[in-house]
C-alpha cells in the first residue's frame, strides 16, 4: 500500500490518470496564508452545496500557522467548524478512489503524507416511499429504499435495543458494496451467525448490485426451485423476524433485505398477518394453502380426471364435457400446455411493458383466449377455465422466485398426471414432498414446523394465535432467549 | 451424474408412443343403458349410447338424442363384440344406469348377465336392473318422454321417485340383487317395466311434442325369483305387500267399507320387524307391523269424533292390512321362494339348526311356514275436517 | 454424519407399515377363510401382535448405538453373524417384492388396465430411488405428512361409509368355531406385525427423543390397528360375508359405496392412494435395512447411492416376474411364505433378545 505523494499536483495526477480524465472530476487550490490546500471531490456523487457551505467557508478563514504544525492545525479547525459530517484521515493510496466515489470531498496540503476525507454525499435516491410490491391495506406503509443509511434507520427506529448488532462486511472487489448482517445478539444462534460470516468472507465476486447475488453465495451449490431466503422490502417484516430470532442481510444500494433461515410456511404469511385479529388470519392462511395446492395439482387433476378416470364424472357433467371436446384438434395435454403457456406469456408481457400500454394488452389478451379461441375451435371452453382457475390462485404469493417455482412444479404434474394418470400424480407428489423435505437452510429444515412437528410452533405456521398467548420465540430456530416477555 | 440421470428419465418420457389408458373424451361412447333379450339365434344386446352432440346444444329437431346400437352372439360377450364392431367409438361401461332384462332371460340365463358385468373392473355396481314384461327390453329403453334429453335418465328418475312416494314397486340394485342371491336362505326379487301405449310412435322424438303422450313407462310389479330363475311377476298389490314386509315401502292407502261407501286411510312410516323363533324344532315366524294412519277421504255418514267409531275403523285398517299383507306370503309359499329371507334369519340366529334344514327348507318346510302377523296401526289424524261433510249436512 | 429422527415420525412409519398389508394380503386372507368373523382375527392378531412388538422393542432397547446387524455380530461371532444378516436380508428383499406385486397388480387390475406393468414400476422406481439416497431425517419428515394425509383420507372413507352398515350381516358369529379364527390370526400377524422388524436396523441412539418411542410405537401400532379393525368390520357389515368372497378386492369394491354429503359419490379413486402410499413406505423401510446392511457388510463408503438405487431398481423389477398369475401369487402368499416369516422375524428375534440379555448381564458384572 503505497503512501499519499508530497504534493498536491501528484495527488491529483495520481487521481485523474487511475480514473482516465474522467469529466466529474473537480478539483480546486485555495490559498491560505500563502499555503496551499487542495480539494479534489466527484461532483457527480457530492453535493456542491455542502461543499461550499461547509469547507469553503470554513477554509477561506484567516489564519496564521506554523508551517510544522500546518496539517494539524488545519485538522483541528476543520473538526470545529465541520460539525455534522464524517471525517477520516487516509494514509493509503488504494483507499483514495474509494472515499472520492462514496461521495467523500478529499483535502491535500504540501508536504504530508496524509490526506483528511469528509463526507459531502449529495442524496441520490428516491425518499422512503410506499412498498412497491407488498401492499397492505392497514399497517405501515414505508419500504427500504436505495441508501443503506436510511435503510439501517429504519430499522433501528423501530428497535431501540442495544443488542441490536450491524455486522458489516464489504463485498465485490469493484463495487466495494456494504453488506450488513443483522441480528439481536441475545436472542439469535451464534453457530448460524459464525456460518453465515464463513460464507460471506470467502465470497469472490466482481461486483454485488442487488441482493440477489448474495441469495446463491449463501444457500451453496445446490439449486433448487423453492425460494430459501425471503426477500422483503418492508422494515416491519424485518423487524419482526428479527424478534422472532432471524438473521437479516441488507445490502447498499439494494431496497431488498434477506432474510434467513426461512421455512416454507414464511410463504404463506403476509405482511399484516400480525395486525389483525388471529381467527381471521388463521382461515386466510387455511385459504392460502389450499390455493397452494389449487394451482399446482388443478390442471393434472382435470387431465387425469377426463383422460384416465372418467367414472369420477357425473353423468351430465360428462356428456356437456364429452360435447365440447368435439371438434378440438389437440389431445387435452397439448391442450392445457397450450393454455398455460400462453397465459405465462400474457402475465410475463404485462409486467415488462409500461403503464400505458398495459390495459390494452390485457383486454386483447381476454378477448384471445376467452371468446375467440373457443369459438374457433382450437380450445374447449373447460380448458379456458381451469387454465384460469389455476392461474388465479397463483397470483395469490407475492414472492416471485415462489411464483416461478409453482409454474415449475405445475408442469411436473401435468406430465406426470399424462403418463399415468391418478398414480403417476401421486409419484409426483411424493417427489414434490421429498424434494422439500430434503432442503435445510443453515440447519433449518424448509418444512418446519409442519414436518419436525413441534405443538407449540404451530402459530408460526397455519395457524395464529394472538399476541398475548405467543409467548415463545420459534423453536426450529434453537435461539439462546426462548421467551419474549420477562419471564 | 446428476444430468446424466436427468437425461435417461427425459428420454425415457419420449418412449412414451402411446400412454395405454389414455382416452379423450370425445372418443368413448358413454353408454347409459343396456339391454339384453334373447331369440332362438343367441343374446341379443342393445347398447344406448348418449348422442353428445345433440344432447349440448338442446334443439328441438325431429332427430333423437340417444341412439341404440344392437348386436347378436351365442354368448353375452360375443354378442357385445358384435356391438363393438358398428360403434365407431370405445365403449365405456362405467357411467350405465339402467340394465333392462328380458323375460326369457331371466327365467334362464340370469347368471350369464351377472357374471360378464361383474367380471368387467370398469362397471360399477350401483345399477338399477329391471325384467321387462310383455315388450322386448331394448323398446323399452327407447321410449323417450320430453321432459328429460334421453331415456335412461327418465327410467332412472321414474325409479327413484316412485319408492319415496306411494309407489307399488321397489328399486332393486345390481349390488343388492347379487347379495341377496349368494347369501344363504334368501331369494332375490327386480323391479318389473311395461310399457303402455304405442310403442312404435313413442320411439319418435314427435310424440312428445303432443299433450298426451302414445306411450308411457310404468313400474307396477315385482319379478320373484327363484335361486336364479324368474318364476313368476307379481300383481300390483302382491308386490305392494311384498315391498312392505321387505321394509322397502312405508306408505300404502287402505280402503275400508262402511254403510255401502269408502273411508280411505293413508297410512305412513311402516316398519315390519321380522322375528325367527325356533320352537319344538320348528321354525316360527312373527312378524310385526307398526304403522301411523291418517284419515284421506271419509265418503259415509260416521261420526268421527267418537271415539268408539275411530277405533273401529283402526280395527278394519288393521285387518284390512292383515289380509292384503298375507297375500304376499302365500305368494312365497306357493311358488317355494324365500323372498323374505325368513331362510337367513334362521341362519344368522343358529347357524346349526339351519344346516340340518338346509336342504328340506325350500321345497318343504317354507309351505308349512308358521307366519303370524300383528299389525297395530295409530290412527293419529284426520285430515284438516273434524267430522265427515255427510255427518255435518244431515 | 449422524442420522436423526424423531419419535413422531417412528410412529407414522408405523402406521404405514402395519396397514401396507391391507391391500391385497390380509382381506384375500381373511375372507377366504373366514368369512364374516374376519374381525375377530383382527383382533387376536392386535393382542398376539403386542407380544411380538414389545420383544422388538427389547432388542432394540440393548446396546442403543447398534444396529442390528452389529448386534448380531456381537452374539454370535463375525461368521456366523454374516450368514445370519445376509439370510434376514434376503428375506427382506423378498418381502419387499412382494408386496410390490400387491400393490402392481391392484393398480393394473383396477385402474389401468391396458398399461404395462412394467412401466408402471418405472414411473414408481422414480420417486423411490429418489427418497433412498436421501438422509434419514428426509424420510422421517416425508413420511409424517403422508401420515396426516392417510389420516385425512382415512376419516373421508370413515364418514362415507358409515351410515351404509348393516351390523346383521355380522351374524352369525363363530360359525364354524373358534379354530379357524386362530388359523386366520396366525396366518396374518406375519404380515402386519413382523414388518415392525426393519425398525431395528435404526440404532436407538439415532432417535432424538428416545424415551417416548415405546409408547408412540405402541400407540400408533393400535391406530393402525383399529383403522384395520374398522376396514374390515365395514367390508363385512356393507357388503356381506359371502359377497366378500368372490371380489378379487373388496376393501376396493367396499369404496365404490362411499357417499358423502349427496354429491361427492364416485371418489374411489382417490380414496384408495392412501394404500398406494403404505406400500411405499414400506419398500422404502425394506430399501434402508437394505442399505444398512450393505455398508456394514461391504463396508462401501464411496458409491453407496448408486449402489442402492440399482437394488431398488431391480427389486422393484423383480416383483413383476416374481409369479406367473394371480392364483398362485394367493396360494403361495397364503399358505408357504407365513412359515418362512415365522422362522426368521419370531424364532431369530427371540434367540437374539435372549443372547441380549446374558451379553448385558455379562457385561454388568
Amino acid at each position: 500500500m503505497k503512501k499519499v505523494d508530497n504534493k498536491i499536483e501528484d495527488i491529483f495526477n495520481y487521481i485523474k490518470q487511475i480514473n482516465g480524465n474522467s469529466p466529474d472530476i473537480t478539483t480546486r487550490i485555495v490559498k491560505i496564508d500563502k499555503k496551499r490546500v487542495g480539494y479534489i471531490f466527484l461532483q457527480s456523487v457530492s453535493s456542491d452545496d455542502k461543499i461550499s457551505d461547509f469547507l469553503v467557508k470554513s477554509l477561506n478563514l484567516d489564519y496564521k500557522f506554523d508551517t510544522t504544525n500546518f496539517f494539524t492545525n488545519l485538522f483541528t479547525n476543520l473538526q470545529n467548524s465541520i460539525s455534522n459530517s464524517n471525517l477520516k484521515v487516509v494514509q493509503t493510496n488504494e483507499d483514495l478512489f474509494y472515499y472520492l466515489a462514496s461521495g467523500f470531498t478529499i483535502i491535500v496540503t504540501d508536504y504530508e503524507t496524509k490526506v483528511i476525507c469528509v463526507e459531502t454525499k449529495t442524496n441520490l435516491d428516491r425518499g422512503v416511499t410506499e412498498a412497491s410490491t407488498e401492499t397492505v391495506i392497514r399497517g405501515p406503509k414505508d419500504s427500504f429504499t436505495e441508501n443503506h443509511m436510511i435503510n439501517m434507520g429504519l430499522i433501528r427506529k423501530r428497535i431501540k435495543d442495544p443488542n441490536l448488532w450491524f455486522d458489516e462486511f464489504k463485498i465485490g472487489r469493484r463495487t466495494q458494496t456494504k453488506v450488513d448482517v443483522i441480528y439481536l445478539k441475545d436472542v439469535v444462534d451464534m453457530e448460524k451467525i459464525n456460518k453465515i460470516k464463513d460464507k460471506l468472507s470467502t465470497i469472490d465476486i466482481d461486483g454485488i448490485l442487488d441482493s440477489g447475488y448474495i441469495r446463491q453465495f449463501i444457500t451453496g451449490k445446490k439449486t433448487y426451485f423453492f425460494p430459501k431466503l425471503l426477500s422483503t422490502e418492508r422494515p416491519d417484516i424485518v423487524c419482526t423476524n428479527l424478534l422472532d430470532g432471524k438473521i437479516v442481510i441488507l445490502i447498499e444500494n439494494s431496497p431488498f433485505a434477506l432474510v434467513i433461515p426461512t421455512v416454507f410456511v414464511d410463504f404463506l404469511h403476509s405482511a399484516e398477518d400480525d395486525y389483525q385479529i388471529p381467527l381471521n388470519v388463521s382461515l386466510t392462511r387455511i385459504l392460502r394453502f389450499i390455493s397452494l395446492i389449487i394451482t399446482i395439482i388443478t390442471p393434472a387433476f382435470y387431465i387425469a380426471m377426463t383422460t384416465y378416470d372418467i367414472k369420477l364424472i357425473p353423468s351430465h357433467l360428462l356428456i356437456s364435457l364429452a360435447a365440447q371436446r368435439r371438434g378440438v384438434p389437440f389431445p387435452t395435454a397439448v391442450e392445457v400446455i397450450l393454455l398455460l403457456v400462453i397465459f405465462e406469456i400474457l402475465r410475463e408481457s404485462d409486467l415488462r411493458s409500461p403503464s400505458k400500454m398495459g390495459a390494452s394488452i390485457s383486454i386483447v389478451g381476454a378477448l384471445v383466449l376467452g371468446d375467440a379461441a373457443v369459438s374457433a375451435g382450437i380450445v374447449s371452453p373447460i380448458a379456458v377455465i381451469i387454465v384460469a382457475i389455476t392461474s388465479v390462485s397463483g397470483l395469490i404469493f407475492s414472492d416471485i422466485d415462489m411464483v416461478n417455482s409453482i409454474r415449475i412444479w405445475r408442469l411436473v404434474f401435468l406430465i406426470f398426471g399424462t403418463v399415468l394418470g391418478f398414480v403417476g400424480i401421486v409419484a409426483a407428489c411424493i417427489i414434490l414432498t421429498t424434494r422439500l423435505a430434503s432442503i435445510e437452510t443453515l440447519g433449518t429444515p424448509y418444512l418446519a414446523p409442519i414436518s419436525p412437528f413441534n405443538l407449540k410452533d404451530q402459530v408460526y405456521g397455519i395457524f395464529k394465535k394472538s399476541k398475548m398467548s405467543t409467548t415463545k420465540r420459534p423453536n426450529y430456530l434453537h435461539t439462546i432467549n426462548k421467551t419474549r416477555g420477562s419471564k | 451424474m446428476k444430468k446424466l440421470k436427468l437425461l435417461i428419465f427425459i428420454l425415457s418420457i419420449f418412449l412414451l408412443t402411446g400412454c395405454w389408458n389414455y382416452n379423450e373424451l370425445n372418443d368413448l361412447a358413454l353408454i347409459s343403458g343396456i339391454s339384453i333379450d334373447k331369440d332362438e339365434e343367441g343374446f341379443i344386446v342393445n347398447y344406448m349410447i348418449s348422442n353428445s352432440s345433440k344432447s349440448e346444444s338442446k334443439s328441438n329437431s325431429n332427430e333423437t338424442s340417444t341412439i341404440l346400437y344392437e348386436g347378436r352372439g351365442s354368448t353375452i360377450s360375443k354378442a357385445t363384440e358384435n356391438i363393438n364392431q358398428k360403434l365407431p367409438k370405445i365403449p365405456y361401461l362405467s357411467h350405465v344406469e339402467v340394465i333392462v332384462i328380458s323375460e326369457e332371460v331371466a327365467k334362464n340365463d340370469m347368471l350369464k348377465a351377472m357374471d360378464f358385468l361383474l367380471r368387467n373392473p370398469e362397471s360399477r355396481k350401483e345399477i338399477y336392473l329391471l325384467v321387462s314384461k310383455d315388450v322386448k327390453a331394448k323398446d323399452t329403453l327407447s321410449i323417450l318422454t320430453p321432459l328429460e334429453s334421453f331415456p335412461s335418465d327418465n327410467i332412472k328418475s321414474n325409479i327413484t321417485s316412485s319408492t319415496n312416494e306411494i309407489a307399488t314397486t321397489s328399486t332393486i340394485k345390481y349390488s343388492e340383487f347379487l347379495a341377496e342371491l349368494i347369501q344363504r336362505g334368501i331369494d332375490p326379487t327386480l323391479g318389473v317395466i311395461e310399457v303402455e301405449g304405442n310403442i312404435e310412435r313413442g320411439q319418435n322424438q314427435e310424440s312428445n311434442d303432443n299433450a298426451r303422450q302414445d306411450a308411457i313407462i310404468k313400474l307396477t310389479s315385482s319379478a320373484i325369483f327363484k335361486n336364479e330363475k324368474l318364476v313368476y311377476i307379481t300383481t300390483q298389490d302382491e308386490s305392494t305387500a311384498i315391498d312392505i314386509l321387505n321394509k322397502k315401502l312405508q306408505n300404502i292407502y287402505i280402503e275400508t267399507e262402511c254403510n255401502n261407501e269408502k273411508i280411505v286411510t293413508y297410512i305412513t312410516s311402516i316398519d315390519a320387524k321380522t322375528k325367527v323363533k325356533i320352537e319344538n324344532n320348528k321354525p316360527k315366524v312373527t312378524i310385526d307391523v307398526k304403522g301411523d294412519g291418517s284419515l284421506i277421504e271419509v265418503n259415509c255418514k260416521v261420526n268421527l269424533e267418537d271415539s268408539k267409531i275411530i277405533e273401529e275403523i283402526q280395527q278394519q285398517v288393521e285387518e284390512k292390512l292383515k289380509t292384503f299383507l298375507y297375500q304376499g306370503i302365500n305368494i312365497c309359499k306357493k311358488y317355494k321362494t324365500d323372498t323374505f329371507g325368513f331362510g337367513n334369519k334362521i341362519y344368522k340366529v343358529n347357524p346349526k339348526y339351519w344346516k340340518s334344514i338346509e336342504e328340506k327348507w325350500n321345497d318343504e318346510l317354507l309351505p308349512q311356514l308358521d307366519v303370524e302377523i300383528k299389525i297395530s296401526i295409530d290412527l293419529y289424524s284426520k285430515g284438516s275436517l273434524n267430522q265427515s261433510i255427510k255427518e255435518e249436512i244431515k | 454424519m449422524k442420522e436423526r429422527i424423531s419419535s413422531l415420525q417412528i410412529g407414522a412409519i408405523t402406521w404405514n407399515l402395519v396397514l401396507s398389508a391391507y391391500i391385497g394380503i390380509v382381506p384375500t386372507i381373511l375372507f377366504y377363510k373366514l368369512k364374516q368373523d374376519s374381525w375377530l382375527a383382527v383382533l387376536l392378531t392386535f393382542i398376539l401382535g403386542i407380544v411380538i412388538v414389545c420383544t422388538y422393542l427389547y432388542i432394540w432397547e440393548k446396546m442403543p448405538d447398534k444396529n442390528i446387524f452389529q448386534k448380531i455380530n456381537c452374539i454370535f461371532g463375525n461368521k456366523i453373524g454374516a450368514i445370519i444378516n445376509f439370510f434376514i436380508t434376503i428375506t427382506n428383499i423378498f418381502m419387499t417384492v412382494i408386496y410390490c406385486y400387491s400393490m402392481i397388480n391392484f393398480i393394473t387390475s383396477q385402474y389401468l388396465i391396458k398399461t404395462p406393468n412394467t412401466f408402471i414400476i418405472i414411473i414408481f422406481a422414480i420417486p423411490v430411488v429418489y427418497l433412498i439416497t436421501q438422509k434419514l431425517e428426509v424420510i422421517g419428515r416425508v413420511f409424517f405428512i403422508f401420515w396426516i394425509m392417510s389420516l385425512l383420507l382415512f376419516l373421508m372413507t370413515f364418514i362415507g361409509l358409515i351410515f351404509q352398515l348393516d351390523f346383521n350381516n355380522l351374524l352369525p358369529i363363530l360359525e364354524n368355531g373358534i379354530n379357524p379364527v386362530i388359523q386366520g390370526s396366525l396366518l396374518i400377524m406375519p404380515y402386519t406385525s413382523f414388518i415392525l422388524f426393519l425398525f431395528l436396523s435404526i440404532p436407538k441412539n439415532a432417535i432424538i427423543d428416545k424415551e417416548k418411542v415405546n409408547k408412540r410405537v405402541l400407540i400408533f401400532y393400535s391406530l393402525a390397528f383399529f383403522s384395520m379393525f374398522t376396514g374390515v368390520i365395514f367390508i363385512t357389515a356393507t357388503l356381506s360375508g359371502d359377497l366378500a368372497k368372490i371380489y378379487q378386492f373388496v376393501e376396493y369394491q367396499v369404496l365404490k359405496r362411499v357417499a358423502l354429503i349427496g354429491f361427492i359419490e364416485r371418489v374411489e379413486s382417490t380414496l384408495s392412494m392412501r394404500w398406494i402410499l403404505y406400500i411405499f413406505a414400506t419398500t422404502i423401510m425394506g430399501l434402508y435395512f437394505t442399505k444398512k446392511y450393505i455398508i456394514h457388510s461391504f463396508k462401501i463408503k464411496k458409491h453407496e447411492k448408486l449402489i442402492i438405487s440399482m437394488i431398488a431398481v431391480i427389486s422393484l423389477l423383480l416383483s413383476n416376474w416374481i409369479f406367473p398369475n394371480n392364483t398362485i401369487a394367493n396360494k403361495i402368499v397364503m399358505n408357504i411364505i407365513p412359515y418362512i416369516l415365522y422362522i426368521f422375524y419370531l424364532l431369530l428375534p427371540i434367540i437374539i433378545a435372549i443372547g441380549l440379555k446374558l451379553k448385558t448381564k455379562k457385561v454388568k458384572r
